[in-house]
């Protein structure tokens, strides 16, 4: 699959047609890294690894309850980056969200429990695009502030407690259920990809996304308003963190304000790594699942080998290396 | 839950605290615990023999109990209006309780706070901390060093303008007690993992097959833990077997591990996990495997930790210390000091072996706290 949004010449109303966004029909191998090197890894550990239960049901129910809040944090990401923007936060709103979930179930119940949950990611992803678009400061920076007022909020929220969650309900819509083998989790996998293709490959919403990252200048001449696009983006990406946060509370059965510190870069590389431009203007979401799958792979191929922590980090960064070199590579000068 | 006790890895600005926290949990020399020389870290997990948990110097630890003042004693406290400030690592539920054990017996015995500081495991931050602590003339502090020998020139500096010293677990090597500083208080390592072994022995009747997630970073005290639980294992029960060892670095990391190591042994009838956070991440990882028959062993007081040994889920073994008194007896070593009075070179807390029945106390003992409505909840209460 070639990365899927560059912008056609012929599906386009003729005015979004002169962004500059255009003719990217041309075979890239850029374009296929990730497929390529997912192929390649997961080649490699069936073939190394088969013995040890990488084929087995059981290790796809793991991989798959590791992969879903990665994944629909980079479905989030891809908007963000493609809209030029980037958000740092996003660790930090799993932690809050989750917690803000665990209190609302503790205090209130299930509707109220989920509500806060979502509220969270509404409310964040609200403050950081105002803040980006009023202030006039570039994402990287406010949401660098935000990060730590976040996590900030989220270890004050609880007295840095984490909060055991027992509502079965819950527990069971978000992560601790199953669809067959595998976690429910994968239903949130792929209700949230479905979604995030459509609104990004199919809705006019994606190609102003587009370019307003691709040009804002343009964008604009072309009547795109680029600030309600950019609030929007940051508030798809903290809503993602949010529902991710949710599903780590279920999965877990509680939250705790360290919940998803670790997230971003893995986020950030899956994302890359798929295809999505770092600078704006492309991006894939095809690319940023896959990206996000190989990320937890190699994770549980190198676990499943018995490799150490120091040798789990030196592989990863390899290959995420290998992987951007390809995939995010610029023009010769 | 003691989130003194965790790290995390890799994010962007989290990688800063992740450093620190695989670097500096409790980091330091390894002057407590009788320990195989040179090794650190994980490697110390793995291959480290401990048989106790000794003070500084071989000193013995003595209970927190043995600290006490009359009556004239508190009222010549109270009328001398001294200041103490606290000096944390990081902030955590671990340290509110320390800090709230401190702050009773700061009232109890009239002193002010002088002030409280987070250096959030930054070894600089907590040396300015420090200076600026002096600067408001403390009659003492108290100090849950980063990095003790890091932090020596600026503890050197506050012993010799007078300013009495109590330190957590660790404190530089070569400090003199009376000269330097005035009592080391800290937990009994050795038993906080002893005990810990004990409970998942039992809980597996003895023998079987045990799955053995340590922690792979620098951090004194969790290394020390998950040795003397190998030790244990290893020395007192000969018919169970650690069939499956691997480290992490960043607790997110446990659900993975634990996953794999189910997969790969399915014989498995325990697992070992250093503390809440990561033990969460294996109960998670029985619950997806469906594997209810495995046992987890574990330490620290957490909620969600509790709630399972409260619903009868799959912790079976829990040890806590006892934070409260840590900060009780950091202030009284100082109000030894400033009235005169000999101070215990080292006063040790001990490892409270939690069972459902017990997880009322443990809550009232190591924190003072009455546990969130889930784990009552759990209880049947």
């Amino acid at each position: 699959m070639m990365t899927d949004h560059p912008v056609t010449t012929t599906d386009r109303p003729p005015a979004e047609q002169t962004t500059g966004l255009t003719d990217r029909h041309a075979f890239r191998w850029t374009d296929i890294t990730v497929y390529l090197g997912f192929v390649l890894v997961f080649g490699f550990f069936a073939l190394t690894l088969h013995d040890k239960g990488f084929l087995s049901a059981q290790n796809a129910t793991s991989i798959v309850s590791q992969v879903t809040p990665i994944a629909l944090m980079a479905f989030g990401a891809v908007f963000v980056l493609t809209a030029g923007e980037i958000d740092l936060s996003i660790g930090s709103v799993v932690a809050m969200s989750a917690l803000f979930t665990a209190l609302g179930l503790r205090h209130f119940g299930l509707p109220a429990g989920i509500a806060f949950g979502l509220l969270t990611g509404v409310g964040a992803g609200l403050l950081n695009g105002l803040l980006i678009v009023g202030l006039r400061v570039p994402s990287f920076l406010i949401t660098l502030g935000t990060m730590q007022l976040f996590s900030g909020i989220a270890q004050m929220s609880t007295q840095l407690q984490d909060v055991p969650i027992v509502n079965g309900t819950y527990t069971t819509l978000f992560g601790s259920g199953t669809v067959g083998p595998l976690s429910d989790a994968v239903v949130w996998l792929v209700i949230g990809f479905i979604v995030a293709q459509i609104a990004y490959r199919n809705l006019a919403f994606g190609w102003r996304v587009m370019a307003t990252g691709s040009s804002g200048a343009s964008a604009r001449a072309l009547g795109v308003n680029t600030r309600r696009v950019r609030i929007s983006v940051m508030m798809i990406s903290s809503c993602t963190a949010a529902l991710a946060g949710m599903l780590y509370a279920g999965e877990v059965q509680g939250a705790v304000y360290t919940l998803g510190s670790s997230d971003l870069l893995t986020v950030l590389a899956g994302v890359v790594i798929g295809g999505t431009s770092l600078f704006g203007g492309q991006g894939s979401i095809p690319g940023a699942l896959l990206g996000s799958i190989l990320m937890a792979m190699i994770v549980n191929g190198l676990v499943l080998m018995g490799a150490t922590v120091q040798q789990q980090i030196v592989v990863q960064g390899l290959i995420i290396v290998a992987a951007v070199a390809v995939s995010q590579r610029q023009p010769a000068e | 839950m003691t989130a003194h006790r965790t790290t995390s890895s890799r994010s962007i600005l989290k990688q800063l605290r992740a450093l620190a926290l695989a670097g500096t949990l409790l980091a330091g020399k390894a002057s407590m615990t009788q320990a195989a020389d040179g090794m650190v870290g994980g490697e110390f997990a793995l291959k480290g023999q401990v048989t106790s948990t000794v003070g500084p110097n071989g000193a013995t630890g003595q209970p927190a109990s043995v600290l006490s003042f009359t009556d004239d004693e508190v009222k010549k406290l109270q009328a001398s209006h001294y200041s103490v400030a606290l000096l944390f690592q990081t902030s955590s539920d671990w340290a509110n309780a320390v800090t709230l054990g401190a702050q009773d017996e700061l009232k109890a015995l009239g002193i002010e706070v002088a002030g409280l500081s987070n250096s959030n495991y930054s070894a600089s931050d907590q040396a300015h901390a420090v200076g600026t602590m002096l600067a408001k003339k403390p009659s003492g502090i108290v100090v849950w060093p980063v990095n003790p020998d890091e932090l020596r020139p600026a503890l050197q500096k506050a012993a010799d303008a007078g300013v009495k010293l109590a330190l957590i677990s660790n404190m530089p090597s070569g400090f003199q007690q009376g000269k330097d500083y005035v009592g080391l208080v800290g937990d009994d390592l050795f038993a906080m993992g002893q005990k810990t072994a004990q409970g998942l022995a039992k809980a597996i009747n003895e023998e079987g097959d045990i799955g053995f997630l340590y922690f792979d970073a620098n951090a004194y005290v969790v290394n020390q833990r998950d040795a003397a639980f190998r030790t244990t294992i290893e020395k007192d029960f000969p018919k169970i077997k650690i069939a499956a060892t691997q480290g992490f670095s960043d607790p997110a990391r446990a659900f993975q591990i634990a996953s794999a190591m189910i997969l790969q042994n399915p014989k498995l009838k325990g697992i070992y996990a250093p503390w809440a956070e990561p033990a969460a991440g294996v109960l998670q990882a029985i619950r997806t495997a469906h594997r209810t028959d495995i046992a987890v062993g574990t330490m620290d007081l957490s909620n969600t930790v509790a709630v399972s040994l409260a619903q009868n889920g799959a912790v079976k073994a829990l040890t806590v210390d006892d934070p409260y008194s840590i900060g009780k007896s950091l202030v009284a070593e100082i109000g030894y000091s400033l009235i005169g009075k000999a101070a215990p070179a080292y006063i040790q807390v001990p490892a409270i072996p939690v069972t459902k029945d017990s997880i009322l106390d443990a809550y009232a003992q190591s924190y003072h706290a009455v546990p969130p409505p889930e784990v009552i909840q759990a209880l049947g209460k």
